[in-house]
């Protein structure tokens, strides 16, 4: 973990550190020093009764005692301050550091070894079970978030169990900071609540940007929130004591990294719950307009099918008849074309149409269209001028075919019988270019920009339009990013256009095999 | 009178109007029809009654249509025609997957219901077409010597793209689902690359139709597959 991450010292990391190792060692040198004068004053007292030798023995204690509560070094410190006090004030001749007696000489030595030889022993141990101690409350730490994001499915009940579990146990501040965006492919960053001050925010933005931990000069500490794909936010510490040791530095970078996949993992389970329940609205929705375009297609199927074998079992001599049964033939086409419209604004409205795009070849959609208008509604000629070479173009077929057959359909009903329509594709630059013309009367010039608007029907047109179509035809091309166009012709007609975004270098690819 | 061996129709349905316009316009067509209001009956009439024609519409009330198709289909050689609506495109590969052999959307004329029951019958009762030439209009067709001419003129066509043709002319009349012919012509890979097929029938529309843009051979089944047209069946 270390050698990942590259530490930015925005301070002057020496004298920090010269700081902290003053701060540390003034605390054990007082309690050395207050220990050896109540040792001293002790023996003092208990000289009289057991002599001075004895007293080295509550000496050794001492020393024994002192290296478990401090480090290494005052250790070995009170060893020899305590040696030399013995020596001065107990042993004879006091007052001297001369020692008249050999067996004091040797007791001395002896004493001096087995001090410093405990010192060093026991501090070691102290120093070992500190470290256990601390290994074990880091190890509970991370069972503890472990557990919490094992169990916690609440991202917000997640987050404070987390913040304070970190402050009790290091006394430290604790705040999580997310991203806007979740940080989702963006590279602006933007968090939820503008509490960082604008240091802070820059250290969250370098944190942010190079994925590491952040040391700034006011102890604080910032770690990134990086998840798999992205990067979610930031975890910002007071450090409130000037020493933060390596492992629990390391501790925090793989708290803050188990939180991030979690969050991450959180985001993402919302994300896809609400993409389930887009689909299961709009599947509801699908259903129910399924089912009332059935409702109207039953009995329509019923009129034009018993009217089709009517007309089949008449005499086909009777022209009344014949006319008044192409009357009630259109009559029903003309009623599905509005219930298919009215259903397709629907759709459109309810913003859930999800497009199917695929690659289609364009002549396929002028043939499928066409093909759509035929028979009895559109009796013109249709003339196709296609480029050569067009490239298949990415759309949903579906809804490109209903537009198409609109704007046929549309210059069919609006230019005389038996007048030719022309459909046209062509690529400009970057888009298809589809036009419709027909030779009738056009548009007059001030309608010309209401013709999309729903509803809207030129006044004194012919009947049997629903007012919808070029509303539909205009809302499917917006979606699929093209534009629709009017616009009347010299000398007479209106040629309707939409353009579809394609690349052209789609056309390379058709080169397989 | 030579006599004539009638087609047995079965119409299911569960509007009644429909059921009995549907008898109206077809009955002059010397077929035997019985009606089946449900799904259930649908399954019953197709035992009892073993008819050569089926015309099943989608939503019935009790079952989903798609379940009928498949029990009637697990014993039955019936030709299966599917009334649906517009909107159940998904569907209608799904259909044909699972056995139907034509589909018409809802409101249909009544003249092409006739000539898609035509086609129905002939198939029916001949299977594939299996002749080695075939002729229409300009077109013709050699499935021995591989070749294929318009107006009397070879035209060059590659071996996919005669494939594909060959494929589409042997189910005449008869809509052959994109799946198909991709997993046919190309295999799995086709599966993955669903717009080979829009390519290759670009480029045979190309090669064989006056007018590619307004295709009269070559007719494209929407978000289905392809109808090779036939005015003649032979």
């Amino acid at each position: 973990m270390g050698s990942k991450k590259a530490v930015k010292n925005l301070t002057n990391w020496k004298g920090f550190k010269l700081k902290i190792i003053y701060v540390k060692y003034a605390g054990h040198l007082t309690r050395m020093l207050i220990g050896v004068a109540f040792t001293s004053f002790l023996s003092v007292m208990l000289e009289p009764f057991i002599g001075y030798r004895a007293v080295g023995f509550i000496f050794l204690s001492f020393v024994l005692g002192m290296s478990f509560l401090v480090s290494i070094l005052p250790a070995i410190g009170s060893a020899i301050l305590s040696s030399l006090i013995w020596d001065y004030y107990f042993i004879p001749p006091k007052f001297t550091f001369h020692i008249e007696e050999k067996e004091d000489l040797f007791m001395l030595a002896a004493y001096f070894l087995s001090a410093i030889a405990t010192g060093i022993l026991t501090s070691q141990i102290a120093r070992q079970k500190r470290l256990l101690a601390d290994r074990e409350l880091r190890t509970q730490i991370l069972y503890q978030t472990a557990k919490a994001i094992g169990e916690e499915s609440d991202q917000n009940k997640l987050v404070i169990f987390i913040e304070n579990l970190i402050s009790n146990n290091f006394g430290f501040e604790c705040k999580f900071h997310f991203a806007q965006d979740r940080g989702f492919k963006g590279n602006t960053l933007s968090f939820e609540a503008d509490k960082l001050s604008t240091r802070e925010l820059e250290s969250a933005e370098w944190s942010f940007k190079t994925g590491a931990l952040v040391r700034d000069d006011r102890g604080h500490l910032i770690l990134p929130l990086k998840g798999h794909q992205s990067f979610i936010g930031i975890m910002l510490i007071q450090i409130k004591t000037l020493v933060l040791i390596k492992e629990d530095e390391s501790l925090l970078l793989t708290i803050s990294e188990q939180i991030a996949v979690a969050i991450e993992r959180l985001i993402l389970e919302k994300k896809a719950k609400e993409a389930l329940r887009l689909q299961e609205s709009e599947r509801l929705h699908q259903t129910l307009l399924n089912s009332i375009s059935h409702e109207f297609r039953t009995p329509l199927t019923a009129i034009l099918t018993a009217t089709a074998a009517l007309q089949q079992r008449s005499h086909e001599s009777d022209q009344t008849s014949t006319q008044l049964f192409q009357e009630i033939t259109s009559a029903g086409e003309r009623l599905n074309r509005l219930v298919e419209n009215l259903l397709d604004m629907s759709r459109l409205e309810s913003g859930i149409l999800i497009l199917k795009k695929e690659l289609h070849d364009v002549n396929d959609l002028i043939g499928v269209s066409a093909k759509g208008t035929s028979g009895s509604v559109c009796t013109n000629p249709i003339i196709t001028k296609v480029a050569a070479d067009l490239p298949l173009v990415e759309m949903d077929f579906g809804l490109i075919v209903h537009v198409l057959a609109n704007l046929i359909l549309n210059a069919s009903l609006y230019s005389p019988a038996g007048s030719e329509i022309s459909v046209s594709a062509e690529t400009n630059d970057d888009a298809l270019i589809v036009s419709v013309s027909d030779l009738g009367t056009g548009v007059p010039a001030e309608h010309l920009d209401r013709i999309f608007e729903k509803f809207y029907r030129v006044p004194g047109s012919r009947t049997g339009g629903t007012g919808l179509g070029l509303t539909i035809a205009q809302n499917i091309i917006e979606l699929h990013g093209g534009k629709l166009m009017a616009k009347n012709k010299t000398p007479n007609g209106l040629c309707i256009s939409f353009s579809l975004p394609c690349n052209l270098s789609l056309e390379k690819t058709s080169g397989f095999l | 009178m030579k006599a004539v061996k009638t087609t047995k129709l079965l119409i299911v349905d569960d509007e009644l109007s429909v059921r009995s316009s549907l008898r109206l316009g077809l009955e002059p067509c010397n077929y035997e029809i019985q009606e089946a209001s449900s799904g259930k009956e649908a399954v019953e009439r197709a035992t009892i009654f073993a008819p050569d024609l089926i015309i099943l519409d989608l939503g019935l009330g009790d079952t989903e249509g798609l379940q009928v198709l498949k029990d009637i289909r697990k014993w039955s050689n019936a030709s299966i025609l599917i009334l649906t609506v517009r909107d159940a495109e998904s569907d209608k590969v799904q259909l044909l997957d699972a056995g139907a052999d034509d589909y018409l959307t809802k409101p249909f004329s009544l003249s092409e219901l006739m000539a898609r029951l035509r086609v129905l019958e002939r198939r029916a009762y001949s299977g594939e077409i299996n002749q080695p030439v075939i002729t229409q209009n300009g077109f013709e067709i050699n499935f021995v010597a591989q070749t294929v001419q318009i107006d009397g003129r070879e035209i060059k066509i590659t071996s996919t793209e005669f494939q594909l043709l060959r494929i589409l002319v042997q189910a005449a009349g008869k809509v052959v689902s994109a799946k198909a012919l991709l997993t046919q012509v190309w295999g799995d890979a086709g599966l993955e690359n669903p717009h080979y097929i829009r390519i290759y029938i670009g480029s045979l529309r190309k090669k064989i139709e006056k007018n590619p843009s307004l295709p009269t051979l070559i007719i494209t089944e929407m978000s289905v597959g392809y109808r090779f047209n036939m005015d003649r069946l032979p």
